[in-house]
């Protein structure tokens, strides 16, 4: 009966538990909020996270720079006219929004211009034809188009120099980091033989505190990938500035013409993914898992479902996520900031630490009443035998009353414990043992300390005190005692923890027991 | 009521009254166990950062 009490770990399920839960609440403070529990522990092992550019890296706030046209006048003015936005009542898509605020400042009267040049036909943005295009009653009707650059250049009436000539400014203003739009106007209602007006050169700063968070991560050893929609020299400018080491841009259709073991080659050192599909994340995701990667991947359409899910950690949006990738992500992050990730991955690690701080804490003592238990018995029956009375080291009940107070309150203040530093080390190895070698030597060796000396105690002290009473009370108190000292050699798994008061709390309580009459 | 709480305690945990000089053996037997676990785990804790590669 006290060979049981000694040897099982009793609390170990409900520390276990309350420390991915006291983990889970302080992500959720870090507007990180885990679905599920087992995010918790893949998080400490992740080794590549995959994330889109716009709104996680960058801040999702389009604003317009600056125009680039032969015209601008009249360029100006077509940025107010085919425009949904409503400048009267400020409603409407902030990218439009953004665009009549660019005009206002440009001296345009956006609500007169619109009251005088009425609006005779549209046609409405549609990602299936990428342009919008209005026609306006001047002093004769009159066309403006607006959309991608490549599409709005195709609809113009333009010699091979000059198309020549616009998409190399295209590629120079995608090589800064801006996204485009193109304008071009006709008389009458028409898009075709457009006239080209010119670009308008959208910028989507990158979050402040990307960069931090990108070395950080960086620094633990996580490889950073951008998968995004936009262009190549885009998400390449976006990646050098917030310090993603770029070592080749392949873009949706070069990953369409790759080998699986061609695409295992190329994931494993393209750090940039532009012009890519949601199916083309997905498998980025395989082939990188493929590899032995743990990888956390983030999402915010339908379409990404199937890669959230199959990533080790999905990470959806939570504000502009969809339902759907909500719904299978295992961690929201309701800033979408990818510094939050990194702040999640960091908690991960730490909760796994201390996950081993107290099963250090709890099976180096067992090791140790365990080792008085099988040993002391013995020696007892051996000296019934030559005719002495029987002592057994300790007694059932002062096992579970030892235990009482040394597995449950010190256990559970060690979940609590801040770890510093903890990505200043490599991802941990997802197949690595919970119980690892210095884990294990620990248990047996400061066990194995813990025991002798109890051993040493119940076995000599007899010479000096007559009274066996006193002597099982002196081998009880050191087990308390021995046993409440263990839980601060334990916390020393990994470089420093920061002070705990919690712990302190609760060594101190343990050790106020009062054990005699 | 505190008295009554300690002396049930006690016999049900079958303990005895302590002497000073058990309280001093006690001590030292557990300061001797308390430092040679601070030296394993130091020195587990060294190998380990190592291994690991701290930068």
């Amino acid at each position: 009966m006290a060979l049981a009490v000694a040897a099982v770990p009793e609390s170990l399920p409900a520390v276990l538990t309350l420390a991915m839960a006291l983990g889970m609440e302080r992500m959720a403070k870090r507007k990180a909020v885990v679905r599920k529990l087992t995010a918790v522990e893949a998080l400490g092992s992740v080794t590549v996270i995959a994330t889109d550019k716009t709104g996680t890296l960058t801040e999702n706030h389009m604003r317009v720079d600056r125009i680039d046209s032969l015209d601008p006048e009249r360029a100006v003015r077509a940025m107010a006219l085919v425009n949904d936005a409503d400048p009267a009542t400020g409603a409407g898509d902030p990218l439009e929004l953004g665009l009549l605020e660019f005009a206002r400042q440009q001296g345009v009267d956006t609500v007169n211009l619109r009251q005088t040049c009425t609006r005779l036909s549209e046609k409405p943005f549609d990602a299936a034809w990428k342009y919008m295009r209005v026609t306006v009653q001047q002093d004769q009707p009159v066309s403006y188009v607006k959309g991608a650059p490549e599409v709005v250049m195709a609809r113009c009436r333009l010699d091979d120099e000059q198309r020549a000539s616009i998409q190399s400014t295209i590629d120079h203003h995608a090589g800064e980091g801006f996204r485009m739009l193109a304008l071009a106007w006709a008389p009458g209602e028409t898009e075709q033989d457009l006239h080209w007006l010119g670009l308008i050169l959208l910028w989507d700063p990158p979050r402040a505190e990307v960069p931090g968070a990108i070395a950080q991560a960086q620094q633990a050893g996580v490889r950073i990938i951008m998968i995004t929609g936009d262009h190549p020299a885009t998400a390449r400018a976006i990646a050098e500035r917030i310090g993603i080491a770029v070592t080749g841009v392949m873009t949706g259709q070069d990953l369409d013409k790759l080998s699986e073991t061609e695409l295992a080659q190329r994931v494993m050192d393209t750090t940039v993914f532009a012009r890519v599909r949601p199916e083309h994340k997905l498998a980025i995701v395989h082939s990188l898992q493929a590899q032995g990667q743990v990888v956390a991947v983030t999402g915010d359409g339908v379409n990404d479902a199937p890669a959230l899910k199959a990533a080790d950690v999905g990470v959806a949006m939570g504000q502009r996520g969809s339902d759907v990738s909500r719904e299978v992500a295992d961690l929201v992050l309701l800033d979408d900031n990818f510094s939050t990730i990194v702040s999640a991955i960091e908690e991960g690690r730490s909760i796994y630490e201390n996950i081993q701080k107290f099963v250090r804490t709890l099976f180096s003592t067992n090791v140790t009443e365990v080792l008085l238990i099988v040993v002391g018995a013995m020696v007892a029956f051996f000296l019934v035998g030559q005719g002495a009375a029987l002592l057994l080291p300790l007694t059932a009940a002062q096992i579970l009353w030892v235990n009482l107070l040394t597995d449950s309150l010190p256990a559970l203040a060690i979940t609590t414990d801040r770890n510093l530093n903890v990505l200043a080390t490599r991802p941990r190895d997802p197949g690595a043992p919970l119980m690892d070698r210095p884990t294990l030597l620990f248990v047996v060796l400061a066990g194995v300390v813990g025991g002798m000396v109890a051993l040493g105690l119940y076995g000599l002290l007899p010479r000096w005190i007559n009274d066996p009473g006193r002597v099982q009370t002196l081998v009880f108190c050191y087990l308390v005692f021995v046993q409440l000292s263990f839980v601060l050699p334990a916390r020393r798994v990994n470089l420093l923890s920061q002070r705990n008061p919690w712990v302190i709390g609760a060594l101190v309580t343990g050790r106020l027991h009062r054990w005699s009459r | 009521m505190v008295a009554l709480t300690q002396e049930s305690l006690g016999n049900f945990l079958s303990v005895t009254p302590l002497q000073p000089l058990d309280i001093g053996v006690l001590a030292g037997a557990v300061m001797v166990s308390w430092l040679a676990a601070e030296v394993i785990a130091l020195l587990l804790r060294r190998n380990r950062a190592d291994s690991r590669g701290v930068k």
